[in-house]
Formats: structure tokens, sequence, C-alpha cells
């Protein structure tokens, strides 16, 4: 099965390289050629392409879209939904009936079936529409340049080989060859998970460098954060870094443990099903020899002993969670991720933009020996402040960490940044004095400094000391910040003008420090996942150091730093068994986060991923359930089952409790619908076979049904034991089967009490007196019939509330009130409908009064012998 | 340079018993373990050969001053090594090492760290007699050849410079002022026209500010790229933009003060 699992991987990826192999080798190519080669590779120029150009290669590219999920239509979403053999059996017996001109049975199961497949797509219809309301998708622009001139055009008609103008805010529309930038900062977390922003510049690359390495491409859908940026485009749409894994939305969502859960549990009753279908119609079919009535009667029991609410049913109880969940501001996007919800065991998640706030933050500032600094942060100010032109994300949270006058500052001279120097300057002038304020990479900064500063005391730097002084800034490192030096000169007021050169023999001043924050909740929300028995494990493309302090911040114990280097190095065995031991992998690829995901799905686990960028977006698909948060790419939306709008994590305790709250409910149908149809299966075959007449007439079977299942659509509403959803709740296909056994055949004992009390009590063994044929003989035999409808009724109705709790029902643990009420409405009509004027429709007749004191000491006893069974169970086999 | 002048008093200056780099640290090293403020286990050796591999601490002049930073907090100490021949201590002035003087660096005590070995790399070079060291011919030499170096540069050499820092007032920040009557906030319209090659022009009714924006350098670059500008009391906030031809922008903006 790893093998297998493994191979598969390994040929999506194949499939996903071939795809963007040419492409990839383009963009390799292209950032090793001079801007000249560059335009004459992509037969295009520094003034742009013509709009005839243009034209033609939007007709030869194609548009610049990457692939979405397309929602299915009517016909299709219905055909869907009919797809399930519970479904479609309904519609054979319905079709059967029909044309056997038993309009009554028929009209019964079409009831049935628009019950459960009209309902079920009114409600995720409802939902799907939300969703679609929030992919709130803006059509985007673009400056240009065509035929020599800058002009404003749609995203997606950008083609290969047009010459783009980026800005800060801007989001890249093609794989683009920078040829000239400015203070360009790129944004590439919703690629590669990197939570700070990646400088890019025009030169030629000389080196090997992994393709997202390359410092002269920007890649589509990252976002430029700040200065500008003038690039060709070399790929678009599909043929984009972006648009490969977009392709992988494509590929049909994996089945989910709830899927199968429902599949096998389905196949399990139709197998039951059909075993006895066949049984009857044939004992039914020798012993009273009408061959029409076997069949009928035949498929009437194939309803009752079919769970044909199941659909129904599930989707009530989801529509419910998701609309619940909806109040909460989370999107449930398929209805079923809500029930995986409760049943995840081990949450993976992305860092940025999930755990943490995706921004930058001015955290530290200090002097070289790591005093927390005034002086530091005033000079960052000035620096910052004076600086003009488009600031970046760095400067921006300097300016935002407190605000200072100025009064009494002028700026003199700015030396902007570039990416030779990695460092800026600006010259402020101060009483009476020039002063030079420099900011940069700190060993850019050493570089340009000759002193230091301690206090107000000013020391050369000497080699030696360097050293002792970079200890601070690797324990800033350590520590998971992003550090900058801040260093300064006085020059005399007459110098007016400053180049580079001015930028030496410095004094360096100390450092400031950035971080991504982590979300307020996130701490709160991952204790809470904890103690609901979900473990967390994080699965980042950032580094070690970023990430140990991110969970070192929202407490998570970090044990042990799995690199994704490390991972492609182990064994199968290794592999396994590292991610099931470790809680935090570090520097993924998009399809490392994928293998974990599965290999942990493969191990047992009901797995659900948390991530916002694209490069989560194949681990979104693999997992169970794929959730997203509002700010995430619009891919990454879509490929996630739930989308959390608002930026708290809290709400993901909430859900998880609301789907197991839901998966208890189904569990409740699916436990009661399996125990009595095994225990019928009994009553069925036996009264059949000993009978002179139909133990019950089809419309009877089917009128039971019906009542039956209208008894539980209370059960979305019900309320659920604090002890059932303590812990993950996973389908258990066996649990279920041993229940069927367990309690079954304890409805059938009551039946067999009935039956005797029917045929010894009310004397309707003189039907074998009188013949079928007498009224005598059909008034015995709809007594018989009406006795056996009441009881199985009332013994149906009455055990939800048995099974619905460990506890002692209606003492210890109470139902909902809607679900007491359609209890009690179906029970009071299974009381009334023999003595009302329908009766006679159904072939049902009054009951002697002396019925009732049976049938209540029948349902007494029942009611203790089921409820001391369950107890039994429970304690024998658990309650998953 | 008092650290010094304390393990001379104290006796802690040593001839080596080896010419070799390793072992002379290890020497000093473990006559530093031994100190009773140093806790029991603490891998001083281990600590400054650590320290040692990253970059050598040679001064120059035959001074090299190697060191362990420890977690603890105390007073800044040294031992003292003297070597008669030298050693080859990777120095970059080529000059074998003779003085060796081992620092144990508390966590409290860098910058007194920094300031004692900057002032000691300071007074190497000014002292005159740099022969002096070479012709010590035992401990008693040493000694005094460290003292007078020590007096002779203790009044010339110090800090090169007194920093006079800029110095900012903190705006309080906007929490801080609870606008409880709204008489006290000034709401101004504001157009401001910008070209290029030429000033920008703030029209408005309150010539004050008028006067104030067309003052500033960077105003219309702020409100083009941030929306807002925020100094001087006022904040400037961009309604919209018109572009005319020419490269003329317009920006349509409110301006806010409160009135204290």
């Amino acid at each position: 099965m790893l093998k297998r699992l493994f191979k598969l991987n390994k040929n999506r990826e194949e499939r996903v390289k071939k795809t963007i192999s040419i492409n990839e080798e383009l963009l390799l190519k292209i950032s090793t050629l001079n801007p000249n080669e560059v335009f004459k590779e992509l037969k295009t120029r520094e003034s742009g392409l013509s709009e005839e150009e243009a034209e033609e290669r939007l007709e030869k590219f194609g548009l610049n879209e990457i692939s979405k999920v397309k929602r299915e239509g009517f016909f299709a979403d219905i055909l869907e939904r009919i797809k399930s053999p519970l479904v479609i059996q309904l519609i054979i017996i319905c079709l059967i009936s029909a044309f056997l001109q038993e309009w009554k049975s028929a009209f019964i199961v079409l009831l049935m079936l628009l019950l459960s497949v009209g309902l079920s797509y009114v409600l995720d219809r409802k939902s799907n529409k939300a969703v679609e309301a929030l992919g709130k998708r803006v059509k985007s622009t673009t400056y240009v340049i065509r035929d020599g001139i800058e002009k404003e055009v749609k995203s997606q008609k950008v083609v290969p080989g047009d010459i783009v103008l980026l800005q800060a805010g801007a989001i890249v529309p093609g794989d683009i060859r920078i040829i000239s930038a400015k203070d360009f900062f790129v944004s590439e977390s919703i690629l590669t998970g990197e939570s700070m922003p990646v400088e890019k510049n025009a030169q030629q690359v000389t080196e090997n460098l992994p393709l997202l390495e390359l410092p002269n491409i920007v890649f589509l859908g990252t976002s430029v954060t700040s200065g500008s940026a003038k690039g060709v485009v070399v790929n678009t749409g599909v043929r984009t870094v972006f648009g490969a894994i977009a392709e992988k939305i494509k590929d049909k969502k994996e089945e989910t443990g709830f899927d199968r859960g429902i599949r096998d549990f389905t196949y399990l009753m139709i197998r039951f099903m059909s075993v006895m279908v066949f049984l009857v119609f044939m004992i039914v079919g020798l012993t009273k020899g009408n061959w029409i009535e076997a069949l009928l009667f035949g498929l009437a029991v194939a309803v009752g002993l079919t769970p044909e609410m199941l659909p129904m049913i599930i989707t009530v109880n989801l529509a419910k969670g998701a609309l619940t969940m909806a109040e909460k501001k989370v999107i449930v996007k398929s209805l079923p991720s809500i029930q995986n919800l409760g049943a995840i065991d081990v949450l993976c998640t992305d860092k940025t933009g999930t755990l943490t706030q995706d921004r930058v933050v001015l955290e530290r500032y200090v002097d070289i020996i790591g005093n927390k600094s005034e002086d530091v942060l005033q000079y960052a100010y000035l620096n910052s402040y004076f600086e003009t032109g488009l600031r970046n994300l760095i400067d921006r949270a300097i300016l935002e960490h407190k605000e200072f006058s100025v009064t009494g500052c002028k700026r003199v001279d700015e030396l902007p940044f570039d990416f030779q120097r990695r460092r800026m300057s600006v010259v402020v002038e101060y009483e009476g004095n020039n002063v030079l304020i420099c900011k940069g990479a700190v060993e850019e900064i050493y570089d340009c400094c000759s002193h230091y500063q301690i206090e107000d005391e000013v020391f050369p730097l000497i080699d030696m000391l360097k050293v002792d002084l970079f200890e601070e800034v690797e324990n800033l490192n350590k520590e998971g910040f992003r550090v900058l030096g801040i260093a300064y000169r006085e020059f005399p007021l007459e110098k007016k003008v400053f180049t580079i050169e001015d930028e030496k023999n410095l004094i360096l001043l100390g450092y400031i420090a950035f971080y991504d924050p982590p979300k307020e909740s996130a701490e709160d929300a991952l204790k809470l996942l904890s103690q609901a028995g979900v473990k967390v494990k994080v699965l980042t493309g950032d580094n070690g150091l970023v990430t140990k302090k991110v969970c070192k911040d929202v407490g998570l114990e970090v044990k042990e730093i799995i690199t994704g280097n490390m991972l492609s190095n182990f064994s199968e065995e290794e592999f396994s068994s590292c991610v099931e031991k470790y809680d935090v992998f570090v520097k993924l690829s998009p399809s490392q986060k994928e293998d974990i995901v599965r290999e942990l799905k493969k191990n047992g686990h009901i797995v659900g991923y948390l991530g916002d960028g694209i490069n989560d977006v194949p681990a979104l698909k693999a997992a169970d359930v794929g959730i997203s948060v509002d700010t995430g790419a619009d891919v990454t939306k879509e490929s996630a089952d739930i989308v959390l709008l608002e930026k708290s994590l809290l709400v993901l305790e909430e859900g998880i409790m609301e789907g197991r709250r839901i998966f208890a409910n189904i569990i409740k149908y699916i436990r009661m619908g399996s125990s009595s149809n095994f225990g019928n299966m009994f009553s069925v075959v036996g009264a059949s076979f000993l009978l002179p007449f139909l133990p019950m007439k089809p419309i009877q079977i089917l009128t039971n049904n019906l009542l039956y299942d209208f008894s539980q659509t209370g059960i979305p509403t019900d309320s659920v034991d604090k002890e059932l959803i303590e812990k993950p709740l996973k389908w258990n296909i066996k649990n279920i089967k041993w229940f069927m056994i367990f309690m079954g055949p304890v409805s059938s004992i009551f039946d067999y009490l009935t039956f005797g009390l029917m045929w010894f009590f009310f004397k309707c063994k003189d039907f074998l007196v009188y013949g079928a044929e007498t009224i005598e003989g059909q008034y015995l035999e709809s007594l018989f019939q009406t006795g056996w409808f009441v009881e199985s009724l009332l013994t149906q109705t009455l055990i939800v509330h048995i099974i619905r709790t460990k506890r002692i029902p209606f003492f210890q643990s109470s139902a909902s009130l809607p679900m007491i009420l359609t209890t009690l409405i179906v029970m009071i009509t299974g009381i009334i409908l023999p003595y009302s004027p329908l009766a006679p429709y159904f072939g049902l007749v009054p009951l002697p009064n002396v019925y009732w004191l049976f049938i209540i000491s029948f349902l007494l006893l029942y009611f203790v012998m089921a409820h001391c069974i369950k107890i039994l169970f429970f304690k024998k086999f658990g309650g998953d | 340079m008092d650290t010094i002048l304390d393990a001379l008093q104290e006796g802690r200056l040593f001839e080596l018993p080896e010419n070799d780099k390793k072992d002379s640290l290890q020497f000093l090293a473990h006559i530093i373990e031994a100190f009773p403020e140093v806790p029991a286990g603490t891998d001083i050796v281990g600590l400054v050969m650590n320290r040692e591999e990253m970059t050598a601490t040679a001064l120059g002049n035959g001074w090299a001053c190697p060191h362990a930073r420890v977690p603890f907090e105390e007073d800044l100490m040294c031992v003292i090594g003297w070597s008669p021949n030298g050693i080859d201590y990777g120095a970059k002035d080529g000059e074998p090492v003779r003085i060796v003087v081992m620092y144990l660096v508390p966590s409290n005590q860098l910058n007194h760290y920094l300031r004692e070995v900057s002032l000691l790399a300071k007074a190497l070079l000014a002292y005159p007699d740099t022969n002096k060291l070479k012709e010590a011919k035992d401990l008693n030499d040493v000694r005094n050849y460290i003292l007078d170096l020590i007096s002779t540069t203790k009044e010339s050499v110090g800090p090169d410079a007194r920093a006079r820092m800029i110095r900012l007032h903190t705006v309080p920040s906007i929490e801080s002022y609870l606008i409880s009557d709204l008489s006290n906030l000034i709401v101004e319209p504001v157009l401001i026209v910008d070209s290029p090659n030429s000033k920008p022009i703030a029209l408005t009714q309150n010539a004050t500010l008028a006067d104030y924006l067309e003052s500033l350098q960077n105003l219309s670059q702020k409100i083009e790229s941030e929306g807002y500008y925020q100094n001087g009391g006022w904040r400037i906030i961009r309604r919209s933009i018109s572009t005319y031809p020419g490269g003329r922008v317009t920006y349509d903006c409110i301006a806010i003060k409160i009135k204290r």
C-alpha cells in the first residue's frame, strides 16, 4: 500500500513536472540572460509588444487564467445525489410499484424519495451559494507597455512578452523576469510559506539556483510589498508555477473517512437487505402461492430494512451544523466536511497566516549588548520617516511601533537602498550637525562601522570584538527574529551632498528585530484542541528558527524540528514513524506537506489541514478536511472544505465540537436503523414462514416506515451528552455491526411476544378456521397486522431515546424538545390511526382495549431490557 | 582596565609553562575553573576554545584576550599568563603573543568587558615602549610593564567620543486623547495640487494649514502611497485622486486636528 501511495505521488509529481518542465526550463534560462537577450528570446522589445502582437499571443497562449473548480449544474447535482444505492433502491421500488399499479405504495415511496433527495439538494445548494458569495474574486488589472505607451489591461489579457510595470500592492500577473527594479520586495508567502518579503532585482543569475530562489524572477500570484519594477512576462496562466499547482485542484477530491464510513454502512445494510428480501420473497411466494403479493411484500420489506432516510438525515444534520458554523463566521463548503471536522484526531497546520498574522511587527530595539534602547528605536524611526518614495513593510512596522515628533530634524539627503549594499541611509540635520543614519542587513552594517557605542561612549570596533558583538545578533536570529543593524555618523553642517562613500566609519548603535506575530487566539485555540484530543502538527515552508519561535509563542512544545531535507533522505519506514512521532516540520515543499498528510491518513488518522497559501493546496486536498482562512489565496479557498472568515482560531475548536455533535446524531440514526432493521429481519422471516397470511401488508410496512422516518427528523436537533464528544469520533463499522447483532434481537423478542399475543390471546389463530375469504378471517388478519403495526412503530420510536445516550434515558439525559415532540407525534399517530377514518385505507382495524395494557407492559419491559443490553454493549465494545 | 589591576593585585599573573596556544589557554582556563565564583562543572576550557575557533582573540603588540562568556551573574574577572618566548597566536600583526589576559565574562558584564578590551587595545597603541615586554625577564618585569602601561595611558586613553544623540519626543498615542468634546475637533477640507517640477500647492481656507502643508517636502508622495499624512498635529486623509494631463494630480483631502 505504502509503495502504491509513493508511486501515486511520484506519478502525480511527474505529471506536474511534465506540464511545467518546459516552462520551468524557460524561466531558468531567461534568468541567466541580460535584458537584451531576454527581449530577443521572448521576441519582444523594451517599448513592449504592439496591440496586434498581443492579440496574436493571446490567441496562441490563451487567457492568463488558472484552472478553477467548476460548480455542477442542476442535473449533474441531482444525478450525483441519486447515485447513492439507497436512493437507487427507492427509485426501483417506486417504479416496480407503479408498474404493478400499486399507486399507494408508489406514492409513499415517492414521498420518501422527495424527502430524501429534495431536502438534501435544497440545503446543499443554500450552503454552496453562501460560498460563492464568499469567493469575491476581484478582476485585477495590470499596467503594461504596448506600442511604447503605458496602459492598464485586465490581468487575464496579459501575454508572454508583455512589458509589465509592478508596484507596491500589485499582484504579479505572470511569471516575470525583472529588467529593472527599485527597492523591490515581493511577498511569496502564498507560494512558499516564507513570511518575510523577498528582495528581487534585475541582475543576471550566474549560479545554479532552484527556481523559486531566482532573484530576478517573480511568480504569478505573489504580491509586491514595496518598491517598483519593470519586467517581461515569460509565462502566463497554467504555464506558470502557480498555474501548475492550481491544476491539482482539478484532481477529484479524495474519499474521506466520512464517505468511507457511510459507504461501508450502506453496503452492509444493502447486503443484509438483499439476502432478506430474496428469502422473504421465496418464503411468501412458496407458502402463500401469490408471487405478485410476494414481490410487493418483498419490496416493502426492502424499504423497511434499509435506512433509506440516511442521506436525508445526514444532510439535514450537516446543514444544521453548517448553519450553526455560519453564525460563527465559518463557511462550510462541502457539508460532509463538518462531520470530518469532528472526526479529526490530527490537525496539520501551516504557520504563516494561520498561526501567525502574516505581517511584520517591530518587536525589539536593542543596543549592541542586547539591552532595550530608545536611541536605536528613534534612529530607526528617523531613517524610515525621512525615507522618500514607497516604504516597505519594515519601514511601516518601525513607524507604526511608536510615533515620534521629528521637530528639530530636517532631511538633508538620502542614499537609497540597493541590492549590492543591502542598506539605506538618510541624512538628518539636527542641532548644528548632519547625522547620517544607516539601516540595513547586519553584515553590511558591520562592514561600514569603525566604532561602536555603549550607552553614550564610543569605542573603536576592533576586529576581535566583531565576533563577540555578533553573538547578540545570533541570539536574536535564534529567537526567530529578522534582524537589521542601525549605525550612524555625524558630519559638519557644511556638507550638503552625500554619496555611498560616506557610509563608512559609522558608529554601530544597535539592532532592530522583527517578526510575524502569532494570532492572539492561536494559543487558546491550540490548548482547546489538545483538550479535545486533537494533536496539532505544524507543516511549514518557512525556516526552523522562525517556526520554533512561533511554536513557543503559541504554546506548542517543540521536541525536535524535522526539515524537508531530512524527510527526503528517509526510507519509507523512517518517514512513516517520523510523521507520527514529531510535530514540527519545516522547509517543506508543497508535495512534502501532501505526503505527510497522506502518510498520517494511511496510519489511520483522520487528518485536518489548515492552510492559506498556494503551497498548501495539495495538502488541503489530500486531507480529510481542508480548512482555509479568508485571507488565503482564492485557489486555496477553492480547494478547502471549510473557510474561516474571522481571524480567530477559537472557532476551529467549536467547529470540531459541532462536527462531533453531528456525528453523534448521525450515529444515533444509524444504530437505531440498523438494530431495529436487524430485529425486524428475524420477525419478518419467522412471521412470513409461520403465518398463513402476511404479518403486515406492504402499504402498512411502508406507512410504518414513513412515520418512523418522520420521527427521526428530530434527530439533528437533539442534544448530545458531553462524554460522547470528548474525543475524536471515527467511523467504526464493526462497532455498528455488533450493536446491530446485540440490540436487534431485543426488538424481535417483543415482536414475537406480540405475535403470540395476537395469535393466541386475541384468537387470530381462528383465521385458520374461517379462511382468508371470509369477513371474520379478513378481520383477524387485519387485527394481527394492526397489532404488530402498532407495537413495531412504538418500540422502534421508543428505542431512539434509549440509544441516544449512555446514561439512563429521561432520568439522566433527555432528548431535545423537537426530538421528544416528533417521537410523541408519531407514537400518538400510531395509536390513533387504527381508530381513525383512514384506518380502512391502510387495512387497519381498531384494537381491543386490553391490547394496550399488554403493549404498555411490553414497552416498559423493552425499555429496561434494551437499556441493560446497551450498558453491557458499551462496556464491552466502547462507544465509538 | 581595573580588572587587570585586580588580577595583578590578587596574584593572578602566571608564567605559562608551554609556548603552545592550546596548552596555554587550557592552563589559564583551568585556573578560572578553580575560582570559587565559578559553579562546579562549568566548562571554561570548552567555552574559551569554541570562541577561539571563531576568530583569534589577539589584540596585537604581543597581547591576546581570550574569554569565556558564562550565563551567570558575577564580576568581570581575569587571569594573566606570560609566555617568555611568545606564542604563535595567529595575530594580525604577526607578533608572537606574550601576554594572554583570559577573561571570565558573566552575562551582566558584557559591556564592562567590551569597554575593558577596547581601552586595552587603545592603550597598547598609545604605549610608546613597545620593546619593554620583549625584554621582560621574569614575572616581576611583566608586572611592572603592565602597571606602567596602565598608568601611562590611563589619562590619555578613554572612549573615542561621547555620543550626543538626537532626541525625539514621543507623540502621545491617539487613544490618550479622549475626544469628549467634538467642538475641539478642527476639520478642514484641503485640495493638494501636485505637478512635476514645482512644489505642491495646498488649497484650503486655513492659512496656517496651507503654509504648513506647502512647507513639507514629501507630502504628496506620502498621500499618494499611504493615503494619509500625519505630523505637526494634523492628520491629512486622502479622499480621492484626480489626474490631469502633464502629470498633474490633485488630491482631495480632509485635514483633522484636535484643538488644545
